[in-house]
C-alpha cells in the first residue's frame, strides 16, 4: 500500500487478520481478497496458483517454501533482510523495483521522509557519550526471548535512539530464548517488548505479560522493573520492529530514553502524519492513541 | 519541381524515422513496464532481474499476465 499498489494485491496472509488487526482497517481491500492459509509455515501452493499472482513477496524462512513456489513456476520476491537501520528505505526500494516506476517514486518519497526523521533524532542523540546512554533490552514475543545480531537491526536502532543494546553482540536467530540469569546479569535500564499479543507466536497479551512480570520476584530484581521502565511496543499495520513503520519506533524509543531531548516530539501527531502520508488513512486522535497503546481498532473489540 | 519532390521525400523519411523511433521506445523492456499496468503490450514471459539487499538476484515478470485486469475486477 505504501508503494501505491494496494489494488494489485490478489492474496494476503492469514496472519494479517490476527497479528496486526489495524491492517484490516487501514488497508480497506484486505478484507475482500482471498487469504492464504498457513501463510508463513506451509502455504498451499495450489491455492496460491489459482489466484495467479504475478509475483509473491515471501519470507526467506523457512527456505524450502520459496523453492517450492519457484518449482511451481511462481516468481518470488524474497523479503529483504537487513541488519542496519539505515537500510530500511533500501528494503522498500527492492519491493518498488519489483513493482515498477510508480512504486519507485513512492519509495523515494518514503526515503526522504525517513532521512528527515532519522536526522532529527540523531541530531539530538548522536553526541551522547556511551557512558551516559541507558542500557536497553529489546524482547520479542515474550520477556525472555530476543533476537541475535544476524537477523535484526534492533541494536542499531537502539544506538541511534541514544541507548546501548545489551544484546548488541549476541548471536542467534529471531526470537530465541534467553535465561533469566542472563537478563539479571544485563540488568538493563529499559525493557522493550515487541510482538505482544501475537498468540500464534507464543506471545501473551500486553497486560498479561506485564502482570506476570510484576508477579515474578526474579523480574522485580531488575532496575527496569523497579523504575517502571518496561514498555510494550506499539503495533500498527505491522509490528514496529521491522518494515516501514520502524522509523516510528525509532522516534518512540528516543522519546522514552531521552524525554528531555524530545519534549516537542508528539508521537500521536507523528503516527497520524505517517498514516496519512503513506497509507492515505486519516487516523482520529483516538485511533492513533489506540495504536500507541497496542490496542486493537475500537470496531473490532468484542468481535 | 525537383526541390518540391526532394522536400516531400525528406518529409516522408523523417516521418518514417519518427514512427520507427516511437515503436522502438515502446517495445523496449525499459522502466515503463510496471507489474499491474496495462499501458502497452509486452510479450508474456518476459522477465527482468531485481537485486536484493544482500546482493542476490531474483527474477520477476516484466509485466502482468493478460487476464490480470479481469481478475482484479472480479475481486
Amino acid at each position: 500500500m505504501i508503494l501505491g499498489a494496494e489494488d494489485k494485491i490478489v492474496m494476503t496472509a492469514d496472519n494479517s487478520l490476527t497479528l496486526w488487526p489495524w491492517s484490516n482497517v487501514v488497508y480497506r481491500n484486505l478484507t475482500h481478497i482471498p487469504v492464504l492459509i498457513q501463510n508463513a509455515q506451509n502455504p498451499n501452493i495450489e491455492q496460491l496458483m489459482q489466484n495467479k499472482p504475478d509475483v509473491v513477496f515471501f519470507w526467506t524462512i523457512p527456505p524450502d517454501v520459496i523453492q517450492k513456489m519457484r518449482d511451481a513456476g511462481i516468481a518470488v520476491a524474497p523479503v529483504a533482510m537487513h541488519t542496519k537501520f539505515n537500510d530500511t528505505p533500501r528494503e522498500l526500494q527492492v519491493y518498488a523495483d519489483v513493482l515498477g516506476p510508480y512504486a519507485q517514486a513512492k519509495s523515494a518519497e518514503y526515503a526522504q521522509y525517513f532521512d528527515e526523521k532519522l536526522q532529527m533524532v540523531v541530531a539530538r542523540t548522536g553526541s551522547i557519550p556511551q557512558e551516559q546512554r541507558p542500557t536497553v533490552y529489546f524482547a520479542v514475543r515474550k520477556p525472555l526471548s530476543t533476537t541475535g545480531k544476524e537477523e535484526s537491526d534492533i541494536s542499531d536502532m537502539i544506538s541511534l535512539a541514544g541507548g546501548r543494546s545489551v544484546t548488541a553482540d549476541l548471536s542467534g536467530p529471531w526470537g530465541f530464548d534467553i535465561s533469566m540469569e542472563q537478563l539479571l546479569q544485563w540488568n538493563p535500564n529499559y525493557i522493550i517488548i515487541d510482538h505482544c499479543g501475537a498468540s500464534n507466536l507464543g506471545s501473551k497479551p500486553a497486560d498479561q505479560t506485564l502482570a506476570e512480570m510484576a508477579n515474578d520476584t526474579r523480574f522485580n530484581q531488575l532496575k527496569a522493573m523497579k523504575n517502571q521502565q518496561v514498555y510494550i511496543s506499539p503495533t500498527g499495520v505491522f509490528f514496529w520492529d521491522a518494515g516501514s513503520q520502524q522509523i516510528l519506533q525509532l522516534m518512540w524509543l528516543a522519546k522514552i530514553l531521552h524525554p528531555d531531548k524530545f519534549e516537542d516530539l508528539d508521537m500521536q501527531k507523528e503516527v497520524k502524519e505517517f498514516y496519512s502520508k503513506f497509507y492515505h488513512y486519516n487516523l482520529t486522535d483516538d485511533e492513533a492513541d489506540r495504536i500507541l497503546k497496542l490496542l486493537p481498532p475500537a470496531q473490532t473489540v468484542g468481535k | 519541381m525537383d526541390l518540391k519532390k526532394t522536400g516531400l521525400i525528406v518529409l516522408v523519411l523523417v516521418l518514417l524515422l519518427g514512427i520507427i523511433a516511437l515503436f522502438a521506445v515502446n517495445s523496449s523492456p525499459g522502466n515503463n513496464d510496471q507489474i499491474g499496468s496495462n499501458t502497452h503490450a509486452t510479450p508474456v514471459g518476459l522477465t527482468r532481474n531485481v537485486t536484493n539487499l544482500d546482493g542476490t538476484i531474483f527474477t520477476v515478470p516484466q509485466k502482468h499476465y493478460p487476464d490480470r485486469m479481469s481478475q482484479r475486477t472480479l475481486l
